[in-house]
This record gives C-alpha cells, structure tokens and sequence, in this order.
C-alpha cells in the first residue's frame, strides 16, 4: 500500500524533468540554426563583441526558460529577437542609471547630443572592436536604442514593419516613424563625424 | 510646402514600400518634381543599402558550445501547463493526506479522554482518581465521589 501511495507520488512529480528534456533537443537545433544570425543582431545592438555574446547568452537562456511559451507555428527568430529587444532595453536603461549615479564623469563634460540618447556613445570609442563598417557601426552605437533596434530590424534583417512591430510590441505607426528617424539620425551622425574629421584636416 | 513636409515623413516608409497604393503614388510623383525631397530620399536609400551590405560579424569557433553550457546549466526544467497541473495536483494531495493524519490523531486524543463510569476501577489500580458527579461531568485529578442517589 506504502509502495504504491509512494509510486503515485514520485510518478506525478518524475515528469517534469522528463518533458524539459523532451523539448531540450527541439530547442538545440532551433538554437544551432539561429545562433548566427542572432549574433549579428546582438553586434549591431552593442557594437561589442563581448557584449554582443553576453547578449546572446542571455536571450538563450531566457528563451529556453520560457520555451513552452513558444508557437512553433511562429518563425523561432522572430521570438528570439523579441526577448533580445527587450533584455537590450533593460540592459541599456541599467546601464544608463548607473550612469546618472555616476561620480567619476565631471559635471557638464558630455554635452553632446548623441551622449544624452544613449549611455553607450560615450564609453569611448574602444567599444567597437570590429574595424568593419566602423563608421556606420558607430553611427548605430550613437542612436536612441527603440530606434536602433527598429532600424537594424528592417535593414539588416529585412523584417517588415508590421514583423518589426510584433517583435517590439508597438505599433506600424510607430515603427515607420522610429524607422524613419533612426534612418535620419544615422545620416546626420556621419555629417557630424565628417564634419568633425574635415575640421581636424583643415586645422 | 506642407506638401514637402508630408513627403518627407513618407520617404522611409516609401522606401520600405511600406506605404499604400494612394500614397506610393503621391511620393513618386513628388519626389520627381522637387529636388530637396529626392535629395534626401537618395540619403536615406544611402543609409538603407549601406546598412544591409555590411560586413558580416564571425561569431568565435566556440560561441555556440559556450551558450550551450551555459543555458542547460543554468535554467531549471521548463514547465509545462501539464506538470503545473500535476504540481498542484501532488501538493493538494500532500494536504489532504496531512489533514487525514491530523484527524486521526485528534480522533485518538478524544477517544483517551472518555469519562470513566462506575465500576470501571483500572483508573483507581493506576493511582489516577477520576470523578463523576450525579450531571454526568467529570474532572480528572480530583478526589474520587462515588454516584449514589440522595437519600
């Protein structure tokens, strides 16, 4: 009677190991078939390396946490860029808090403009360790991060607005204005860096 | 003028073709006649082709088998809406089994405490004196009173 109560118990509680491993290899291949692509969004999100694969590590494992939340029936990548916008906000919003807390940066030293969007373009430029399309990459590092990631969206992944707007839970409106101005501020920040470059010729 | 201002919050989108047919239209013709709006519409395509022909990033050789580790070692078993269900199943019957066993005990305390009638005298053999009055109730511990009826 004792073994059977006991059996009852250790068979009710025995399957939650078994269904996570059940869904390990499912998720395995989603991850070796992403893993890629998913890196160049995390680089073009942090313009860092290292960050970019910290990134990455991060949404894996939110995203294996939170696996049985996912419908096969959506493109995995689509999911995935979602848990990333978002762990990239915080991760920016944390960032930026520190910052704000901050007593080793004088008082009135970053009065540019790019430094108010986004605690990132003022760390320095060692931040971007890829000499690769260093310009444009830095323009990116220097934007506002919802239109960043808006902006990378569309036209390094070539997403739609409409996949853009699901992924960062806001509307076309939105995106096709974030799009928009993103787009502009990257045109003026390479204005700004020839300017700055022309000004340093001429002196 | 208004209409250039109109245009120009149209080209990303116009660019994307992202925009519906009536609008599309409205761009096109637009920007074919004034040159400050195709100016900057040639800029943003500028920036829309340079960001999609960049140069690829080589994740390290070791990248995946690192993530790898680190997720199967970090995260717990996902759980399903099954083993939620079966979780709250094994926990409720933890419950009920702790009330059974809590209501037998209670059931035994009581049953041990029952009065002891007349005549039943292994109280009495144990030194443990348990007196009855003529209503019925008793107190354990006090001089025994034998029931008699008044004369």
């Amino acid at each position: 009677m004792k073994q059977g109560v006991v059996g009852v118990i250790v068979s009710w509680v025995k399957p939650k190991a078994g269904d996570a491993e059940s869904r390990r290899p499912l998720f395995e291949k989603l991850m070796a078939n992403s893993y890629q692509q998913a890196f160049q969004m995390a680089y073009r999100f942090t313009s860092n390396r290292a960050e970019a694969e910290d990134l990455l590590q991060e949404t894996y494992i939110r995203a294996y946490r939170y696996f049985h939340r996912y419908d096969e029936a959506l493109p995995f990548t689509a999911w995935l860029y979602r848990i990333m916008t978002n762990l990239h906000i915080d991760n920016v919003r944390r960032t930026s808090r520190l910052k704000t807390v901050s007593i080793d940066q004088p008082v009135g030293e970053s009065s540019s403009a790019w430094d108010l969007e986004d605690s990132d373009a003022a760390r320095g430029d060692q931040k971007i360790d890829d000499t690769l399309g260093e310009p444009l990459q830095r323009a990116l590092q220097a934007m506002t991060p919802d239109f960043r990631m808006a902006v990378v969206l569309a036209d390094v992944e070539g997403l739609s607005y409409e996949e853009i707007a699901t992924i960062m839970d806001t509307s076309v409106g939105t995106v096709r204005s974030r799009i928009h101005r993103g787009r502009k501020q990257i045109r003026e920040h390479l204005e700004h860096l020839s300017g700055v470059e022309h000004q340093g010729v001429t002196e | 003028m208004n209409s250039c201002f109109r245009v120009k919050n149209l080209l990303s989108a116009y660019l994307d073709r992202e925009l519906t047919g009536e609008e599309m239209l409205l761009v096109r013709d637009h920007v074919c006649q004034c040159a400050e709006c195709s100016a900057e519409f040639e800029e943003l395509r500028w920036v829309k082709s340079s960001l999609l022909t960049m140069p690829m990033v080589e994740p390290s050789d070791d990248l995946l088998d690192r993530v790898k580790g680190a997720v199967f070692a970090v995260v717990a078993p996902v759980p399903t809406a099954e083993t939620r269900r079966k979780s709250i199943a094994t926990i409720g019957m933890a419950a009920a089994m702790l009330f059974l066993v809590f209501a037998v005990m209670r059931w035994v305390e009581v049953q041990g405490q029952s009065p002891i009638v007349a005549g039943d005298r292994s109280d009495f053999a144990q030194g443990q004196d348990t007196v009855v009055d003529v209503r019925g109730s008793y107190s354990p511990g006090s001089p025994v009173m034998l029931v008699s009826a008044p004369e």
